[in-house]
Formats: C-alpha cells, structure tokens, sequence
C-alpha cells in the first residue's frame, strides 16, 4: 500500500508554490525531491503513481516551479539562474540541507534545473537521477520543437502508448484545434494549464532554446552519484543529450531503455521507481558493504 | 474622419503546389527576388497614388521571414516615401520594438523619417507578431515588458534632453542622446496595433495614443475590441475620441458588385487561404492568459477559416462592390464601430497592379469625399485629465 501524498501551498522568496510531499520510509535516509518537467505535472493524477512508490522508501517532495500549476512568482524568475536559486530556497525552507541534501530526480525541463544546481553547489545534492534531460546542445542532435506545436504532434514525440490517459487527452484536443477554428468550444479551463505551463518554462527555455551553453565547462564540478535515463523513442529530446551528460559527469551511469520515449515517470513508474531507489541504495551504501 | 492607405506589400509568387504556412518555415527558396524588384517598386507607387489621390496617409508595417508581408524593415518603406510623397501622413504601424537592441534605434529611425517628411509620421510601436518571436528567438513570455520599457526609453529619447543614461531591466544604455529629434513635438503621433490583448488596451488607453485594431475578423469581434478600447479609456477619466480608433479592412471598388466581386474573389482566396496560416501562432506567455481567453472566444472568426464568399460578406472582412455599396457599408461600419481612422487594404494577395490602380481611383473619386462629408473631423480633440492635456495629433502623457 503506498503513502498517500497531500497538495498545499507553500511559501517560498518569490509567493505562495504548489508543493505535493508524504510518505517517509523508515525516516533514515535523505528525502527525494521531484522537480518536473515543462508539463508541470507535479501534483497532478499522471504522475502520482511514480511518486507514491518513491514515497515508499522516501520522504518526497515535488515542488510545482513558479508560474505552473497555480504557484506564484513566475513574475520573478526570468532565467536560468533564477529557477536555480528558487529550487535551492525551496530545499533551506525544508531543511534539506547537510545530512539532508536531497536525492534529486528530474524529468526533463527538471532534470536539466538539477544539473544546473549540482554543478553550482555540489553538496546540496545527494545523488542526481536526470530523466530525458536536455539542458547540453549536441551539434547534429538538435531537440525537436517544444513551443507552439500542436497537441497531437506532441504527444506523439513524448509518450510510446498514444492511448495513455494524458496523450489521449493531447490527440482530443488536438482534434478540435486541428486548424485552431474550434478552439473557442473547448472550456478555458482546460486549456488554462497547458497555456500557463508553457509560458512559465518559455522564461527558462525559449533562448538559448533548452540549453546552457556553459553547461559542458561546468558539469566536471558536479560530484553526486549521477543516473541518466533517457528513451530510444523519444523523439523530443534526443538520446545523444544524456550520452553527453554522462560522458561530461564523473562516474554517471547511462541508461538508454530502448521501448521509453519522453514521459518516462508516466508510462513507466514502477520501472523507473524501482530503479531510482536502487541508484539511491547503491549511492548511499556504507563503503565496502 | 481620416483615410489611410495600408499596404501589406504581400508575395504574390507562391507556387499552386506548395500548401505549408508562409511563416517562420515558409522556404525562402520560393523567393524570387526578380519578382522582388517588380513588386517593391509596383507597391510603392501604389502608395505614391494614394498621395496623388488625396489620402490623410499611407500605412506600412513590419513582418520578418513570411510571404505575408515583405516589410521586414517598414522605416526603409517609409524613408522613400518621405521624399516621394508630398501631403500625406506616413504612418509606420508600427515598428515591433523588442526586436529593436537597443530601442533608441526606433527613436533616430523615426526622428531620421519624420525629418526628412516635414513632420509627417505616425510612429506605430508594436510587441510584434508571434511568428517573430519564433524568428527572432526573442523571448515572448518577456515581450509585454520588452515593449513596454523600450517605449518608455523611446519616448524619453524624444522628449527629455540628452544625454542622459537609461537603466532599464532589458536596456542600459549610458549615453541616450538621440540625433536627430523629430519635427513633431513632443513627438509623432503614436499608434498601437493589436489583436484585443486586454494589456495592450490599457496601455494605449494609459497613454492616450490611438488603437489600430487588427484585421481578418468578423465585425463583431471588432465592435467587441473598440467597445472594451472605449472602456479602457473611460478607466482612465476620459471619452475617447474616434481618432484614437482605427479600423484596418480590405476594400475593392469596381463599376458594380458582380464586377467587383468577379474581379476580387479570387485574389482575396488567395490572401487569406496562402498568406495568411502561420500567422496567428501565438508562442507561450506572448499573450497573458486573461488576454488569451479573450482572444480565443474571437478566434474561431479568424479569416482564415472562411469557406464561402458569403461568410465574407455577412462578416464584413471585405468591403467589396460598386461604388454606392462600398460607401453603404463603410458608412454603416464606421457608424458601428465608432472608429475615426480608416485603414483600407486596396491591394490584397495577388490583387494585380492594374486593379489596384483602378480601386484606389474609384475609392478616392467616388467614395472618399462622401464619406468626408459624412464623417469631418480629421483632428484629435485636446483632453485635459489627469494624465495632462494632449495637443491634437501628439499624445502627450509620458510615461
């Protein structure tokens, strides 16, 4: 039976987030923090699985970055630097800091804010598990277009199984925008999300489009235990961007699962928990055991 | 009422088979720049006549990386036609000032026009169209506030001696001292097109300058727009004047309506089925989400959803016919809408030379000194508020 995780507002530097945390294990190890991805799916239905089964072994929490999902602030992060320093203001209102220094595990957009934190402050990281991660230009390996795209294109570039709850929702809204005539007959408030999402990573992404250009030079500074996942099929970030991670972090693991594309928490949860806890295990083993 | 010429300066050449957008993607491959002498040229006399005609002004404006418009510098427009025309106004609508680095360019370029013209430019600024942010890689979710501190650096630059240093959030420049300054002062009249973004309403109301609304919708989602541009003005303590109004819509005159309508249809199909998909993209946080849900509710009239010439007529998107139906319902429309500022479209899409020529002289013979007897006022009356008083044609309140 997995813990029930609870969704409340939290305050932060920059106003009121929307933060989703629970769950604790025995209490003996580091908490996991969750940043997402450009969806700004934490706290919604598709990605609970994955973090109750985190949240078996882990106190969890997955803060929604300003502007997405109902969290303020979004008029203060402008880049980068500033998605950085309000993560890291985040982890000192919770006391994960020191002994405490988080497990970080990031989808995508989050990934990439993973990294950025880790090179920046290594120790406020305990172990990094970057999933689908862009964040690194690899010339001849350029990422597809994230911005403006139409639903249905979308989906399929990020999920393998189209009739996943969330991508059949992206194919049925794509079928009355189809030509964007119809768009005034889907309710706002379904569209509002997707809108304020997209606007909220536009601040951190548009320009240089989903990368650091310093990244490269600075990655040789980070030291936490490092798991790169990516999918074979995921036809928005291309694989080459992990390989890349993982050749620039000392001792980072790669892992290409050949049947995953993009939104690998949703569709592949228990793989992936599983996985996530084992690159913690072994990461915080006692030496020599 | 004044009457203004608006040229869109569109490719005609796309080949039949090519069926994807003509923005942001459209291949440059298909442009041929023989065809660009012929048509610059063509469509720059096409604005020259409408000075020997007696137009108030002409109207250009600026896109980049489209076969919509081949404007992607409306100030080069505009300098010739500041030394070959002779009365009219020459209104920029406008320059898309995020796209500017720093701004103060806009500020010389302006001044550079509005000298050399004798005081004749309308300084259109403009957050740009969501396809240039695309093309630019200008960040959207920053355009509002781009925009809004490079009109306040550009009106500082007009009207506050330099040098002075400017620190903004997006620019700082230590020695802001612009040479040349305008003719006009304080400064050229400012217009500002837009779509019905709610911020963009607010911001012209704020300040006092004139609302351009942007064409290809039905009627009603124009009556809607000046209608919350009125009330936007009265939240500021004062009634709008028609002047602050625009209205932006094609028209073709011919002897009678079969005649027009044979002589257009085709043209317009092209225009709105060829030029215009790609436009409307409109990237993330460009518009805020108040404004989109605004927008959307009007979207679903976009002109490039049209199928039949009948959905054309009963949506007012194009105002075609004889001379008397032209004037009919441009008079009824100006009545509607309350707009103090017409912005024909007399050349549209493929619309051939020869036809444009005859439009714009059937326009300025039969139509235009009916609709001035009709509508007179062609000056912005003085408003005394809170915000100071503003002269007529300038707008005074200053950022």
């Amino acid at each position: 039976m997995s813990p029930q995780l609870e969704t409340r507002p939290f305050s932060t530097t920059v106003g009121s987030v929307v933060l989703t945390s629970g769950g604790g294990g025995d209490g003996g190890d580091a908490p996991i923090v969750y940043l997402h991805s450009s969806a700004g799916e934490s706290g919604a239905d598709s990605v609970a699985p994955f973090l109750e089964l985190l949240a078996e072994g882990h106190e969890v929490f997955a803060p929604m970055l300003p502007g997405f999902g109902g969290s303020e602030g979004l008029d203060q992060i402008d880049d980068m630097e500033d998605a950085v320093y309000h993560c890291l203001d985040v982890f000192d209102r919770l006391s994960l800091t020191a002994e405490r220094a988080p497990h970080v595990v990031g989808l995508s957009l989050g990934g990439w804010i993973a990294a950025e934190i880790a090179w920046r402050y290594p120790d406020a990281v305990r172990t990094l598990t970057l999933v689908s991660a862009p964040g690194i230009y690899v010339p001849g390996h350029p990422m597809s277009e994230l911005f403006g795209r139409r639903f249905d294109e979308l989906a399929e570039e990020v999920f393998v199984d189209q009739s996943h709850p969330v991508a059949a929702m992206m194919h049925q809204m794509a079928a009355v925008t189809g030509g964007g005539a119809s768009m005034a007959t889907i309710p706002f408030e379904l569209l509002r999300p997707f809108f304020e999402s997209m606007a909220a990573a536009a601040k951190i992404a548009w320009n240089p489009y989903f990368h650091n250009p310093k990244l490269p030079k600075r990655l040789g500074r980070v030291t936490a235990p490092t798991l790169l996942i990516a999918g074979r099929l995921d036809k928005l970030v291309p694989t080459a961007t992990s390989s890349e991670f993982a050749r620039l972090i000392a001792g980072a693991i790669l892992e290409i699962w050949d049947d995953a594309s993009h939104m690998i928490p949703l569709e592949q949860s228990e793989r992936l928990a599983f996985r996530v806890s084992r690159h913690i295990e072994r990461a915080t083993a006692p030496a020599g055991s | 009422m004044r009457l203004f010429s608006f040229h869109l300066m569109p490719y005609p050449g796309l080949p039949a088979e090519y069926d994807g957008p003509a923005w942001i993607t459209c291949p440059n491959a298909l442009f041929d720049p023989s065809l660009g002498t012929e048509i610059y040229n063509r469509y720059l006399d096409e604005l020259i006549l409408a000075d020997e005609l007696g137009f108030d002004g002409v109207c250009v404006n600026e896109h980049h990386q489209n076969a919509y418009g081949l404007m992607p510098s409306p100030n080069l427009m505009a300098s010739i036609l500041a030394r070959s025309t002779k009365r009219c106004r020459i209104a920029v609508v406008g320059n898309a000032l995020p796209l500017y680095d720093p701004p103060t360019r806009v500020a010389e370029e302006f001044a550079m026009i509005d000298c050399i013209s004798g005081g004749r430019l309308i300084a259109g600024m403009v957050v740009g169209g969501g396809p240039e942010y695309y093309s630019f890689s200008i960040n959207p979710a920053q355009a509002r506030e781009r925009f809004a501190e490079a009109h306040d650096l550009i009106i500082k630059a007009w009207t506050e001696p330099g040098p002075f240093e400017f620190i903004g959030k997006h620019y700082r420049i230590r020695y802001v001292n612009s040479w040349p300054k305008p003719v006009q002062q304080p400064h050229p009249e400012v217009w500002i097109p837009g779509a019905g973004s709610l911020e963009t309403l607010e911001f012209v109301a704020k300040h006092r300058y004139a609302y351009m609304g942007i064409p290809y919708f039905h009627i009603s989602v124009f009556e809607r727009m000046f209608a919350l541009m009125r009330e936007a003005c009265e939240n500021e303590g004062y009634e709008a004047d028609p002047l602050q109004l625009g209205w932006l819509v094609p028209i073709f005159v011919a002897e009678t309506d079969a005649e027009a309508r044979s002589r257009y249809e085709e043209h317009f199909w092209y225009f709105v089925k060829r030029l215009l998909p790609g436009i409307s993209i409109s990237p993330p946080g460009y518009t805020s989400v108040r404004s989109l849900e605004n927008i959307i509710k009007g979207g679903h009239t976009f002109a490039e959803f049209l199928e039949t010439w009948e959905q054309v007529t009963e949506g007012q998107y194009a105002i075609v016919g004889s001379p008397e139906t032209v004037l009919e319902q441009l008079t009824a429309n100006i009545e509607r809408l309350g707009v103090g500022n017409l912005l024909g479209l007399f050349q549209l899409g493929t619309l051939p030379a020869d036809d444009t020529r005859r439009n714009l002289e059937l326009f300025a013979a039969e139509v235009m000194p009916k609709l001035r007897q009709t509508f007179p006022g062609t000056e912005r009356r003085a408003i005394t508020g809170a915000g100071g008083s503003v002269a007529a044609g300038a707008a005074g309140a200053v950022a």
